[in-house]
C-alpha cells in the first residue's frame, strides 16, 4: 500500500499522506449518499431509478418537484452545515478549546437580534430577500464589536469568550424584547428562523450563498496552515515567527465570515459548529487539510440528514433543521464534556 | 461594616416605596402609606398599590436578593468571579423544563410548574457542579464559562425547538423567556417566596464556614470543616434560590453576576457581612430595574430581564476588560 504520494508543479511541491483521505473519502461518499436520500424521500417517495428520471427530466413533474424543491433546499443546508463546521474548526483552534462554537463569539447572536429586528421592523415593507443580508451583517458587526472590546494591548482567547458571551446575551436581550413586543405571527416566524431552518430555499438563495461560501473558502485554504500553529502557547508561536494577534485576528474574521453567511441563510442552527469538527478530530487524527475537509462533510452532512428528518418524520408538519440538529448534538456533547471532565 | 449593611438597607426601603409610588399613574408617598396601613376599598389608588404594585414589589425584591445571593454563594464555591445563575446555565435549565411542561401539558397546576423549574435548575446545578469539580484544580475560568454557555445553548436550542413544535405555547411561556415580576398574583406566588426567604435565612449561618472555604479546601479540611457536607448544602442553597426565582419571574440575567461583585466592593470578601450585602444590593438593583421597566416605554413595558440585561451586560463587559489577570 502506498502510503504518500506527491504533487510537484514547478516550484510548488506538497507531500500527502493517504491514509486519512480514505476516511475523508468514505465519509463524502455517506453524505452524498444522504443528499440522495434526501432528494428521493419527501411527501412523494421515488425509487432511485424515478430519481435519476426526474433529474434528467426537468421539465416533468417529478423533475419539477426535485430540481425546484428538494435539491435547492438540500444544497442549501449542504453548505450551511460545512460552512459552520468549518468556522467551528477555526475557533476551536483559535481559543484552544474544544468546547467554543460560533455562538460563543457571537455570531448567533447578531445574526438573530438583525433578523428578528429585520422580521419585526422592515419586513413589512422590503419583503423578506434581504433577510439574509441583514443576518450575515448582524453577525459580522457583533463579531467586530466583541473582538475590538476584547483588544487590550492584543487579543486573549479568554477575552474573546467571555466578550463574546457578555455581548450575545446582550443582544439576546434586544432579541428577546422584540420578540416579546411584536405581534404573535412575528414572534412565530421568527422562532422557526432562531431554530434554524432551509425550508423553502430556492435557487436564487443557493446561488447566493454558493458564491458567499466558495469565496470563503477561497480566503481559508491558504490561511489554513497557519490556522494549525493558532494553539500554540503564544511565547511558543512568536519564537517560531508567527504574528500572534494578526493570525488571531484574520482566522476570527474568517470564522465570523463562514458563519455568518451560514446562519444568514440557513438560520441559528445550534451545535453544528461544535459538534462536527469534534467528530472530525476523533475519525482523523493530527490537524491537517484531511480534518478539516472532513469536518465541513461531517457539518453538511448533519445538516442534510436532519432537514431530511424534519421533513419527513412527522410529514404534515415540516419542522425546522435545528431541532434534530440540537437533538443529535446534545447527547454527544453531554459526552465531550464527560470525557473533558475525566 | 454594620454602618454599611444599614445604609444598603435604607436604600432598599427607598426604593421599596419608591417602587410602590412608581408607574403609569405615580402616587405620593403620604398616599401609599395609607394604602398599606389603612386602606379604603373604594379607593383606586390604594386598589392599585395593594393588588398589583404590592406584589410585584414583594416578587422583585425577593427575586432580587436571592439571585445576589446565589450568585455570590456560587462564586465562593467554584473560585471563580464569573459564575453566576445565568452564565453556568441554571437559569436556562429551568426555564427548559418550564417549556417543556407547558407545552406538553398545556394549562398544568402553577405549583407543578414551579416544581420542573426546581427540578431543572437542579439538572443544569448537578452538570455545572460536576464539570467544575471533576478534577479539583483542572476547572480553569475558560472551561467552567464555556461550559456553561454550551449548557445554556443547549437547554435554549430545546426550548426554542418546543416551542417551534407547538405554537400555542409560545405565547404563554413568553413571559418566561423574557423574565417578568407582575405576571402572576401574590396568590400564586407566596409559597416560593416564604421557600426563598427560609433559604436566604439559612445562608446566615453558613457565613463563617464560607469563609474557611473560601481560603482553599485543604486548609477548611485543616480547619475542621465537613467540607463535602458544606458543598452539599450550597449546592441545594443555589437550587432552591436560583429555581425558585426562575419559577417566580422567569429569566432574569446578570443580577447573579454583577451584584456580588458591586457587594464585594462595598464590604470587602468577608462573608458574614459580603453576603447580606449581596442579597441587599440585588434586591434594590432589581426593584429600581423593574421601576425603570415600567416607567421608560409608557404605556409599554420592558420586560424586566431584557432590562437588567441591557444594563448587566455592559457592566459585565467593562468587569472583564478590569480583570488583568485573563491573559491566559
Amino acid at each position: 500500500m502506498i502510503e504518500t504520494g506527491a504533487l510537484r508543479i514547478g516550484g510548488f511541491s506538497r507531500v500527502f499522506v493517504w491514509r486519512p483521505w480514505r476516511r475523508v473519502a468514505i465519509a463524502s461518499l455517506l453524505l452524498g449518499l444522504a443528499i440522495g436520500a434526501c432528494l428521493s424521500l419527501g411527501k412523494v417517495p421515488l425509487a432511485p431509478l424515478e430519481l435519476a428520471a426526474a433529474l434528467s427530466a426537468p421539465g416533468s413533474d417529478l423533475g419539477l418537484i426535485v430540481w425546484q424543491l428538494r435539491l435547492p433546499r438540500t444544497l442549501l443546508g449542504a453548505m450551511a452545515g460545512g460552512a459552520l463546521a468549518l468556522s467551528g474548526w477555526l475557533l476551536q483552534q483559535v481559543v484552544r478549546n474544544p468546547l467554543a462554537s460560533p455562538d460563543t463569539l457571537g455570531v448567533t447572536g447578531g445574526a438573530s437580534a438583525a433578523a428578528v429586528g429585520y422580521l419585526a421592523f422592515l419586513a413589512g415593507t422590503f419583503g423578506s430577500a434581504w433577510l439574509p443580508l441583514a443576518a450575515a451583517s448582524g453577525s459580522l458587526t457583533a463579531v467586530g464589536l466583541v473582538y475590538a472590546l476584547s483588544w487590550q494591548q492584543g487579543v486573549t482567547p479568554l477575552r474573546l469568550v467571555l466578550m463574546g458571551i457578555g455581548l450575545s446575551a446582550m443582544l439576546a436581550a434586544v432579541t428577546m424584547f422584540m420578540l416579546a413586543s411584536s405581534p404573535l405571527s412575528t414572534t412565530l416566524s421568527a422562532y422557526v428562523w432562531l431554530t434554524g431552518s432551509v425550508y423553502g430555499g430556492n435557487w436564487t438563495e443557493v446561488s447566493q450563498l454558493a458564491s458567499w461560501f466558495v469565496s470563503a473558502l477561497l480566503v481559508m485554504v491558504p490561511l489554513t496552515r497557519f490556522a494549525l500553529l493558532a494553539p500554540l502557547d503564544d511565547a511558543l508561536a512568536v519564537g517560531i515567527g508567527v504574528r500572534v494577534q494578526l493570525l488571531r485576528g484574520a482566522l476570527t474574521l474568517l470564522a465570523a465570515g463562514l458563519a455568518g453567511i451560514a446562519v444568514a441563510w440557513g438560520g441559528a442552527i445550534a451545535f453544528v459548529g461544535l459538534v462536527a469538527p469534534h467528530l472530525a478530530r476523533r475519525l482523523v487524527r493530527g490537524p491537517g487539510a484531511a480534518q478539516i475537509v472532513m469536518a465541513g462533510v461531517i457539518g453538511s452532512a448533519m445538516v442534510v440528514l436532519a432537514d431530511l428528518l424534519g421533513r419527513t418524520l412527522f410529514l404534515p408538519l415540516d419542522l425546522p433543521a435545528g431541532i434534530f440538529v440540537a437533538a443529535v448534538g446534545a447527547p454527544f456533547f453531554l459526552g465531550l464534556l464527560i470525557r473533558q471532565v475525566r | 461594616m454594620r454602618v454599611r449593611l444599614g445604609w444598603l438597607a435604607s436604600g432598599l426601603a427607598v426604593a421599596f416605596v419608591l417602587s410602590l409610588m412608581a408607574g403609569a399613574h405615580w402616587v405620593g408617598p403620604v398616599k401609599v402609606w395609607h394604602a398599606l396601613w389603612s386602606p379604603s376599598a373604594t379607593d383606586v389608588d390604594d386598589l392599585l398599590i395593594r393588588t398589583t404594585r404590592l406584589t410585584r414589589t414583594l416578587v422583585a425584591l425577593i427575586v432580587g436578593a436571592g439571585l445576589g445571593m446565589a450568585g455570590g454563594i456560587m462564586q465562593t464555591l467554584t473560585r471563580n468571579p464569573l459564575a453566576s445563575p445565568g452564565l453556568l446555565g441554571i437559569n436556562a435549565g429551568a426555564l427548559f423544563v418550564v417549556v417543556l411542561l407547558v407545552t406538553l401539558g398545556g394549562a398544568l397546576p402553577v405549583w407543578l410548574v414551579s416544581a420542573g423549574a426546581f427540578g431543572g435548575a437542579a439538572l443544569a446545578a448537578a452538570a455545572v457542579w460536576w464539570i467544575a469539580m471533576g478534577r479539583p484544580g483542572q476547572a480553569g475560568p475558560l472551561r467552567l464559562i464555556l461550559a456553561g454557555a454550551a449548557l445554556t445553548a443547549l437547554f435554549h436550542a430545546f426550548s426554542q425547538a418546543l416551542l417551534v413544535v407547538d405554537q400555542q405555547g409560545l405565547d404563554s411561556v413568553l413571559f418566561w423567556l423574557a423574565g417578568s415580576v407582575s405576571a402572576r398574583p401574590l396568590s400564586e406566588v407566596w409559597p416560593l417566596m416564604l421557600l426563598s426567604l427560609v433559604a436566604l435565612l439559612a445562608c446566615w449561618p453558613l457565613s463563617g464556614q464560607w469563609n474557611v472555604l473560601a481560603a482553599g479546601e485543604s486548609i477548611a479540611v485543616g480547619a475542621g470543616v465537613r467540607v463535602g457536607r458544606l458543598q452539599g448544602v450550597s449546592v441545594a442553597l443555589i437550587v432552591v434560590l436560583a429555581g425558585a426565582a426562575v419559577a417566580m419571574a422567569g429569566n432574569i440575567a446578570f443580577v447573579g453576576l454583577i451584584v456580588p461583585h458591586v457587594a464585594r466592593r462595598l464590604t470587602g470578601p468577608d462573608h458574614r457581612h459580603w453576603l447580606p450585602a449581596a442579597a441587599l444590593v440585588g434586591a434594590t438593583t432589581l426593584l429600581l430595574a423593574d421601576i425603570a421597566a415600567r416607567t421608560l416605554i409608557l404605556p409599554g413595558e420592558v420586560p424586566i430581564g431584557v432590562m437588567t440585561a441591557l444594563v448587566g451586560a455592559p457592566l459585565f463587559m467593562g468587569l472583564i476588560r478590569r480583570q488583568g489577570h485573563l491573559n491566559d
